[in-house]
């Protein structure tokens, strides 16, 4: 072996050690930096979406376990409600009887034409008017104004006081139209008066296809 | 001035430092340790994700087992709202009611003796608007109710009087403060006064047939 | 990037320094000193000849196999000056043009070169070392332990420095003779402002004077010692015509520097004699007409407070030397700085 070969090797492995040095720590930090961008930068991303995942459904569960909790008051308001409902029905809200709102309609009234002394002899029924939406939103069973037509005769005075005994009997219950024809008798008038009730419409869904705007 | 002869055969780059913090050194070590500290960082995000992702099937389980009770509390609470809107729609409704009783006993008491009626007409309401039209190619979005919550009341009165005093006696008494709550307006069309003969009888005596419009206050369904 | 390198290594230079001379006593003993400067005064903390393996290598072979020291704690100092005495080293007083100031040593055809301009304007000083010896060196003190290298220098320029420490140089103002006895040599150097101007080496050291005596005696050389403190014999006679050739060179010396630089030296040192011969030196000088001074590293009196126990022998002091040189130049560099 040459002497300048020895030296060359001497001096080469005094600058190796400290460049193979800087050269692992190079690479090292390449490492790193890999490690960083393959796996931390996506494990991240994992991460977030994992954690946005898990406060979804636990947002959820929250929310279902309140509602669940709330079941047992929600249950009472329920029943009041339908009580609230039912009660209705004595101030007028219309319900039919043998599927017909017109024999209803007879059935709360013959008592006051009784009292009154207006005969009423026909009931027809109408198609209903439809009520305006409220606030709180739509119900999927509507509510609507139920027409009937109700024709008989009697004094005005008869007639009169029956309008008042239905007001007064029955508060939901309007006078929507009415037409007063003399007879032959002067005391005698043939009277047709539509009477308008608040009762159950179409359901939403049975409006749906057809709600799309347009005059009825 | 630097006395001593310092003839130095040791080259810089030959030096080596005796602290044992040494740049090549350390260089590998921070290396490392950046690398050890990337390594920890992502295995506490991988732990953090485990973690997360267990939380989400704590909850899913969860979720699946409040299912039942959560679909009975949905429906009550649905039936809740349906409930409450439908008592809300026909509070609508009541608002819009009318009591025409009290007014058509006033009219009887109050009609001038003069004048006969011979028929008296609640105009039936108009037809309804259910939506508003929809603006030029756009579709309208379903409506489940009419455009207008109010609705006007027309009030027909038609009779027989001996002379026009006697009508404006009557149109006094329909635009009197007594009636002031229920009707707007009472006006007489044109045409609508006019002189006739009555056959009746044969007396041939003239008289006046009349014809007079009210308004009546809207009703008001909100 | 060599400039900032420079820069970067003046900042560090040493105020901490141990000296060690290899090559001046048999394989495997190191003379080995440690000075400090403090409130820019020096200090001599340690002065003492360690154990130390290896020799230094003849050739590139030998300096192949690796060794490493490990000093004594009094000795564990940031940065080492080693000294190296062997035949290969080479010093030289040369009319050459000045280098760079901060020029560092080059490696040429197989050998370590360091000038240094020694007197203005060309006067330079040109140190020689094979690049093994230096390589070999440089790897005795590993990195990370106390001390690690900081100079490698050869031990006749390390001598040089020696004189800085004697008080005489100093009230002198720099301006002297020098006799550095060695085993085998004796350096003869003159100084002008602290500078050396001359260097002469005479082949005649310390074992050349006991071997004359002890040959002219009829004795061995082993007891010349302990007969002269003795006073059994009287060596004066015989050590006469030996040293009067070298103190007829110390008067060629003066001439010469009062020729060149128009001022004459008025002093006269002496290092390295041996305590038994020292006294004799000193009469045979005075007898020639030189007036010396004898310096011992005991009693340099910048040295307050040796803090290790002083070398047995002679050859063991007189080792010291070069390595208070050594360090010396690395400090004064440093307070110069």
């Amino acid at each position: 072996m040459s002497q300048g070969l020895t030296g060359e090797q001497l001096l080469a492995f005094f600058g190796n050690s400290k460049r193979r040095a800087f050269a692992v720590a190079v690479g090292l930090l390449l490492v790193a930096g890999a490690l960083w961008q393959f796996l931390v930068t996506g494990q991240q991303e994992a991460l977030d979406q994992a954690r946005n995942e898990a406060q979804a459904r636990q947002s959820k569960q929250e929310a279902m376990e309140k509602l669940v909790r709330r079941q047992s008051l929600t249950e009472k308001a329920v029943q009041e409600l339908e009580g609230q409902l039912k009660a209705l029905e004595g101030e007028g809200y219309l319900t039919p009887l043998l599927n017909s709102y017109a024999m209803r309609c007879k059935a709360l009234l013959d008592p006051l034409t009784e009292k009154t002394g207006f005969a009423l002899a026909q009931f027809a029924e109408h198609s209903q008017r439809m009520l305006p939406v409220p606030k709180v939103g739509v119900p999927e069973q509507l509510q609507a104004r139920q027409l009937i037509t109700c024709t008989g005769t009697g004094g005005y005075r008869q007639m009169m006081e029956f309008v008042e005994a239905l007001e007064d009997t029955y508060p939901l219950a309007t006078l929507s139209a009415m037409r007063i024809i003399p007879t032959n008798d002067p005391q005698v008038h043939a009277v047709q008066m539509v009477v308008e009730w608040p009762a159950k419409g179409k359901t939403k869904s049975e409006l749906l296809p057809a709600a799309k705007g347009g005059r009825r | 001035m630097n006395k001593a002869i310092h003839l130095n055969l040791l080259r810089a780059e030959e030096r080596v430092s005796s602290s044992r913090v040494r740049l090549h050194v350390m260089a590998p070590v921070f290396a490392a340790v950046v690398v050890a500290g990337v390594a920890l960082w992502w295995a506490w995000l991988w732990t953090q994700t485990l973690m997360a992702q267990s939380q989400t099937r704590a909850a899913d389980d969860a979720i699946g087992q409040l299912q039942a009770a959560f679909k009975r509390a949905t429906d009550t609470t649905g039936r809740e709202q349906e409930l409450k809107q439908q008592l809300a729609q026909v509070e609508l409704y009541r608002h819009g009611a009318a009591r025409y009783g009290v007014f058509l006993r006033k009219l009887a008491e109050q009609m001038p003796a003069t004048i006969q009626l011979t028929a008296l007409e609640f105009v039936e309401p108009p037809p309804q608007v259910i939506a508003a039209p929809a603006p030029r190619g756009k579709k309208a979005p379903p409506s489940f109710g009419p455009s207008s919550p109010e609705e006007p009341v027309r009030l027909r009165l038609s009779g027989r009087t001996p002379d026009a005093a006697s009508l404006d006696k009557l149109l006094g008494v329909l635009r009197a403060p007594a009636f002031r709550e229920t009707i707007e307006t009472a006006t007489v069309p044109k045409g609508a006064f006019r002189q006739e003969q009555d056959a009746r009888g044969g007396s041939g005596q003239e008289f006046f047939r009349f014809d007079v419009e009210c308004t009546l206050k809207r009703r008001v369904f909100e | 990037m060599a400039k900032a390198k420079t820069a970067l290594l003046k900042r560090r230079t040493p105020t901490d320094v141990v000296g060690l001379a290899l090559g001046h006593l048999p394989e495997g003993k190191v003379a080995a000193v440690r000075m400090q400067t403090k409130g820019g005064k020096r200090e001599l903390l340690a002065a003492a000849v360690i154990d130390l393996p290896g020799a230094l290598p003849s050739d590139w072979e030998s300096a192949r196999k690796a060794v490493t020291w490990s000093l004594p704690p009094p000795f564990q100092s940031p940065n080492a000056a080693l000294v190296a005495a062997t035949p290969e080293a080479v010093l030289r007083l040369t009319q050459r043009q000045a280098p760079a100031a901060d020029a560092q040593a080059q490696a040429v055809n197989g050998q370590r070169q360091a000038v240094k301009l020694a007197m203005p304007p060309d006067l330079c000083l040109e140190a020689t070392l094979p690049e093994y010896q230096v390589l070999w060196l440089s790897r005795l003190l590993p990195e990370g332990h106390q001390p690690t290298a900081c100079s490698i220098q050869v031990a006749q320029a390390a001598l040089l420095n020696a004189p800085l420490a004697s008080p005489e140089f100093e009230r002198a103002g720099g301006t002297a003779v020098a006799l550095i006895v060695e085993a085998q040599r004796t350096l003869l150097v003159a100084y002008q402002n602290s500078r050396p101007v001359l260097v002469r080496e005479q082949a005649l050291g310390n074992e050349t004077v006991t071997q004359a005596l002890a040959s002219g005696l009829g004795i061995e050389p082993a007891l010349l010692q302990s007969m002269i403190e003795e006073q059994l014999v009287d060596p004066l006679p015989l050590l006469e015509p030996v040293l009067q050739p070298l103190f007829r060179q110390i008067g060629l010396a003066v001439d010469y520097v009062a020729q060149r630089f128009e001022s004459a030296p008025t002093c006269g040192l002496l290092f390295g004699v041996p305590a038994h011969l020292a006294p004799l030196w000193l009469t045979v000088a005075e007898r020639t007409g030189s007036a010396l001074t004898l310096t011992a590293p005991a009693a340099l009196a910048g040295f307050a407070k040796p803090r290790a126990a002083a070398p047995a022998t002679a050859e063991e002091e007189a080792a010291l030397w070069p390595a208070i040189g050594g360090a010396l130049a690395v400090l004064e560099e440093a307070s110069d700085e």
